[in-house]
């Protein structure tokens, strides 16, 4: 008996506790989907300039591309480009080794490559999705 | 009070508003995709469509797509990439279709793909460059001839035994200062860079000398040429250039000796004609060496296991005598040719150890030797400088043997779809290719 009634007042409390969880995860933090374009001529292999999300990634964003000729250019036959492209590295907020502050990520530097002899004119979609932090304000270290 | 009214009615109805514009926003836009299941079948490439959303975006879709090997051919495509050709509009600019690209750049390589392990080759370089750990460097050559406007790539390659097969692979990218030490299998096409770096090639031409070739064959390096990745599965005639197979030291090990070199392996099916065509030079300090310009070939099941290999030896001899130091030069075109004929052996191979089942055949290396006798010990140690030029494959039939790469593609379209829109300006269907075939 005693047992079943401390069970039954923790009740309201796990769920005032998880209803709290869920309004600070929809107040902090909710999934973002983040699309860049990046236009590029020519063949060849580049690192792109870093590229700032303007948002606060919690965790590296899942990245995926897409590419596109740019409007008015045309295939050429027997050489259609082979593009690939990847994080190179990640721009992520300074955490010192042993803290156990989470690693926020802020932008990216990518490797794009593209294999063909004719100077294409191309535009990439880049595509970063994950979880955003909503009020960056406190967040330790962003902010100068 | 009454301005204080006014502010609160006009606050409300910008609040009005703004919900009216998000109502709007959520009944007629919302992000949402299509997607297409098609079968691509093939290498090369191929441009396919219309690819009708039979909806409609308001700015260009997010494109993405995946690929997925069927069976067999899983691995054998190294490269793939679709994208956008052109988006097809409506009168109301309204993103409503799409063409794409398709390239599938395949080769003939058996192996999963591998990860880049060490972008330092420096500490490498004195661990397993003729070191001691039985890691003999057996191959290094260049892509293509090598002149300012196209510099060339060097590649090395070391065994693996017992399997025979390439454990790394190192690839010198001219301009780039680093080696790339590779996994086996990783087949990753590099590109011919511009801005070489000839010390670093320098280095090498001094190292070769103290390369160990006492045990190099039949253990197989592998060359990774980019311009050969074409379809093999009719006849088919290829060149795959000049390639300068280095220089050995006969002397210093063993007296007698060979030395191969791998070519690019080969997807073959049973039944195939495998010829090979090459000019053949051998430069030795000497005049008193016997030497033997050879091919010869591996042969490889579907995992890419040696199954059997042939030789092929043309027996040649200086036959002057020009001193101890000058060169002499013998070129000459050599060919050889492999009939791989199902339960029947091969023709015209002198030395030959093939498997019981030629049907088991799936891949072939084709390889160039040089083998030496010297007359007598030598001193200061003569080189021979083996170079092969003009090298052509020919592989004759039967077509239908080797299937093409299959490949269930995913395209995917996302965006802000209008909804609604297609009742009120009429829209194609969806529709869309089910096979796109590339040649």
């Amino acid at each position: 008996m005693t047992s079943r009634a401390t069970t039954g007042k923790t009740y309201p409390s796990i769920r005032r506790a998880v209803q709290r969880v869920d309004l600070d995860r929809d107040t902090w933090a909710g999934p973002s989907l983040l699309i860049l374009s990046y236009d590029t001529v020519g063949a060849g292999v580049i690192e792109t300039e870093l590229l700032d999300f303007g948002l606060v990634f919690e965790g590296s964003p899942f990245f995926s591309y897409g590419v596109e000729l740019q409007p008015g250019h045309v295939l050429v036959a027997n050489d259609f480009p082979l593009v690939t492209a990847g994080v190179k590295q990640w721009k992520t907020t300074e955490v010192e080794a042993d803290s156990q502050a989470t690693l926020f990520y802020l932008g990216a530097h990518l490797w794009i490559s593209i294999e063909a002899k004719t100077a294409y004119k191309l535009r990439f979609r880049l595509s970063f999705e994950g979880i955003t932090m909503r009020n960056v304000e406190y967040i330790r270290g962003l902010n100068g | 009070m009454a301005n204080d009214g006014a502010v609160r009615r006009i606050g409300r109805s910008l609040r009005q508003a703004d919900m009216r514009q998000e109502l709007d926003r959520g009944q007629w836009a919302t992000l949402d995709k299509i997607d297409y299941d098609i079968v691509v079948e093939g290498r090369g490439e191929a441009e396919a469509g219309p690819f009708w959303f039979g909806r409609a975006f308001d700015t260009p879709p997010f494109f993405t797509f995946s690929a997925v090997a069927r069976g067999a051919n899983t691995g054998i495509a190294t490269q793939i990439t679709v994208g956008v050709a052109e988006w097809l509009q409506d009168e109301q600019d309204m993103y409503v279709g799409a063409m794409l690209w398709f390239i599938f750049d395949a080769c003939w390589e058996p192996f999963p793909t591998g990860m880049i392990i060490s972008e330092d080759f420096e500490n490498h370089n004195k661990a397993y460059l003729g070191g001691p750990d039985g890691n003999e460097l057996i191959g290094l050559g260049r892509l293509g001839n090598s002149t300012p406007e196209n510099p060339f790539t060097v590649i090395l390659a070391w065994p693996s035994r017992p399997l025979n097969t390439i454990e790394r692979i190192a690839v010198f990218e001219p301009g780039t200062s680093i080696f790339k030490l590779i996994r086996r299998g990783d087949l990753s096409p590099y590109k011919v860079m511009q801005d070489p770096t000839p010390s670093r090639l320098e280095d090498f031409e001094v190292k070769r000398s103290y390369w160990s070739l006492s045990d190099v064959a039949p253990a197989g390096g592998l060359w990774h040429l980019r311009q050969v990745q074409q379809p093999v599965s009719g006849p088919a005639v290829f060149s795959l250039g000049a390639i300068d197979v280095g220089t050995v030291s006969p002397c210093g090990y063993d007296l007698e000796g060979d030395a191969w070199f791998t070519l690019p392996l080969i997807r073959v099916a049973p039944g195939m004609t495998v010829k090979m065509r090459a000019n053949a030079k051998v430069n030795d300090t000497y005049d008193q060496i016997s030497y033997q310009f050879r091919f010869g070939v591996d042969f490889l099941d579907e995992k890419g296991v040696l199954i059997g290999s042939s030789g092929l030896g043309m027996s040649t001899r200086n036959g002057q005598t020009v001193g101890l130091t000058s060169l002499f030069t013998s070129y000459s075109k050599y060919e050889a040719i492999w009939h791989l004929i199902p339960y029947g052996g091969f023709d015209e191979a002198t030395e030959v150890n093939w498997p019981a089942n030629n049907n088991d055949i799936r891949y072939v290396q084709l390889r160039a030797g040089v083998g030496w006798n010297p007359v007598s010990n030598l001193y200061p140690y003569p080189e021979l400088i083996f170079d092969v030029d003009d090298i052509e494959v020919e592989l004759l039939g039967p077509a239908q043997s080797v299937s093409a790469p299959v490949f269930d593609v995913a395209l995917n379209f996302g965006g802000q779809m209008l909804q609604g829109y297609s009742s009120v300006h009429p829209l194609r269907s969806y529709e869309a290719p089910l096979k796109v075939l590339l040649s």
